[in-house]
C-alpha cells in the first residue's frame, strides 16, 4: 500500500504535521503554560479542600440562621425567648459536663500488675499511673467518646486533674484507689478498639502485664460534675 | 515537494478552522511530537534525495519516534525526571545531520 502510493502517504503525514503545529501555536497563543501531572494533581487536591471548607463554613452560616429563625419565632408565638434558652441550657449542660448522661458504652477495669518483678526491674513497671489513665481518656476521646467518667467522677476536658497522689490518684479533687473504672460513653466498638487495638496505649499497658479488662454495655450511667467551679482570672473578652 | 507544503498547507487550515482546543497540560507532548513528525520528515527527504526511500520506513519512524517522545515524555512527568530532553537532543542533533547532508545533495545536483 504504502510501496505504491508514497506520494500520498507523505501527503497525510504531512497534513498531520501541520495539523499538530497549529494546535501547538493555539496553545501558545492562548498564553497557558506547561503544568506538570503532579502540580495538576496537588492544585487540585488544594483546590477539593478549599471547597470543602467552604461547604463546612456554609453549613455553619445555615445552622446559625435556623438558629435565628428558632429564636425569631419563638418571640413570634410567645412573646419571649425562654423556651429556646431552656433547649440551650439542656445542650450546654450536656456539653460542660454537669448533667448525668447514659448510654451504650464501654467500661474498663485498670488494676496494678500481679506478676513478679523480674531482677532489678522497676517496680513502676507495674503500677497504673495517673499518666496511664490520662492516655487512656486520650485514646476514649479520639475514638469519639462524649461522655467520661473514671470512678463515678466526672471528666470533663480542660478542667478535671489527674494526678498521682502517693498510692492514690485525685481526680476532680477525690481520692482513689484501685481498682479505676473508667466508663465511656459513645461507639461501643469504637471505643472497644480504642483500648484493644495494637499499638493502642491499652494495648501497651497490657504488654506491660498491667490488668486491663474492656467490657461492652448498651446502658450505662455517667453522673454529672458535682465539685464547684470557679474562674479567677478568665473573663469574657470585651470587644 | 508540493506535495508536501500542499500536505503542511492542509494540515494547518484544518487544524485553523476545526474547533478543536487541546488543554495546556498536553502542550509538552504535542510540542515532542511535532519535533518527531519534523525529524522523520527530514530523514525522508534525505532517503529520497539517496534513493533509499521506503514508505514503510517512513510512516513507521514518523508514528514510531512520535509514541517513543510522548512515552518518554510521559514516563518523564511522572517520575519528575525531564525524560523528554533526551528526545529533543536526539531529534534535534539528527535534525541538523540530515538538513547538513540534504544540502550537500542539493549543491552535488547544482
Amino acid at each position: 500500500m504504502f510501496k505504491k502510493k508514497p506520494q500520498k502517504t507523505i501527503f497525510i503525514l504531512l497534513v498531520i504535521l501541520g495539523f499538530l503545529i497549529v494546535m501547538q501555536y493555539k496553545i501558545a497563543q492562548t498564553g497557558m503554560k506547561y503544568v506538570s501531572f503532579r502540580d495538576i494533581e496537588t492544585l487540585t487536591n488544594r483546590i477539593d479542600s478549599q471547597n470543602f471548607e467552604n461547604q463546612k463554613l456554609k453549613d455553619k452560616i445555615n445552622s446559625l440562621n435556623d438558629q435565628i429563625i428558632n429564636y425569631e419565632s419563638a418571640i413570634e408565638e410567645t412573646g419571649n425567648i425562654e423556651s429556646v434558652l431552656i433547649e440551650d441550657i439542656e445542650i450546654y449542660g450536656k456539653i460542660s459536663g454537669v448533667e448525668a448522661l447514659s448510654g451504650p458504652g464501654v467500661v474498663i477495669i485498670f488494676t496494678d500488675s500481679e506478676r513478679q518483678l523480674l531482677d532489678d526491674e522497676n517496680p513502676n513497671n507495674l503500677l497504673v499511673h495517673d499518666l496511664d489513665i490520662q492516655a487512656l481518656i486520650d485514646d476514649l476521646v479520639s475514638a469519639g467518646a462524649e461522655a467520661i467518667a473514671v470512678n463515678g467522677q466526672r471528666v470533663i476536658p480542660h478542667f478535671t486533674e489527674i494526678v498521682c497522689n502517693g498510692p492514690t490518684i485525685r481526680i476532680n479533687d477525690e481520692l482513689y484507689s484501685q481498682p479505676f473504672i473508667i466508663e465511656a460513653i459513645g461507639n461501643r466498638t469504637y471505643l472497644e478498639a480504642a483500648v484493644n487495638a495494637p499499638d493502642k496505649y491499652g494495648y501497651i499497658l497490657k504488654q506491660w502485664g498491667l490488668f486491663l479488662e474492656v467490657n461492652t454495655s448498651i446502658y450505662l450511667e455517667i453522673p454529672g460534675f458535682e465539685g464547684y467551679r470557679d474562674f479567677e482570672y478568665m473573663k469574657t473578652k470585651e470587644n | 515537494m508540493i506535495i508536501a507544503i500542499i500536505g503542511i498547507l492542509v494540515g494547518v487550515l484544518l487544524g485553523y478552522f476545526i474547533p478543536i482546543n487541546i488543554s495546556g497540560a498536553f502542550s509538552i507532548y504535542l510540542s515532542v511530537a511535532i519535533l518527531a513528525a519534523i525529524d522523520s520528515l527530514f530523514g525522508g527527504i534525505r532517503g529520497n534525495l539517496e534513493g533509499k526511500f521506503d514508505s514503510v520506513i517512513f510512516v513507521s519512524g514518523f508514528f514510531g519516534n512520535s509514541i517513543l517522545a510522548l512515552s518518554l515524555a510521559y514516563i518523564g512527568d511522572q517520575l519528575g525526571v525531564p525524560l523528554y530532553y533526551a528526545a529533543i537532543f536526539v531529534f534535534g542533533t539528527r535534525l541538523f545531520q540530515n538538513f547538513s547532508i540534504i544540502r550537500r545533495y542539493m549543491f552535488k545536483r547544482m
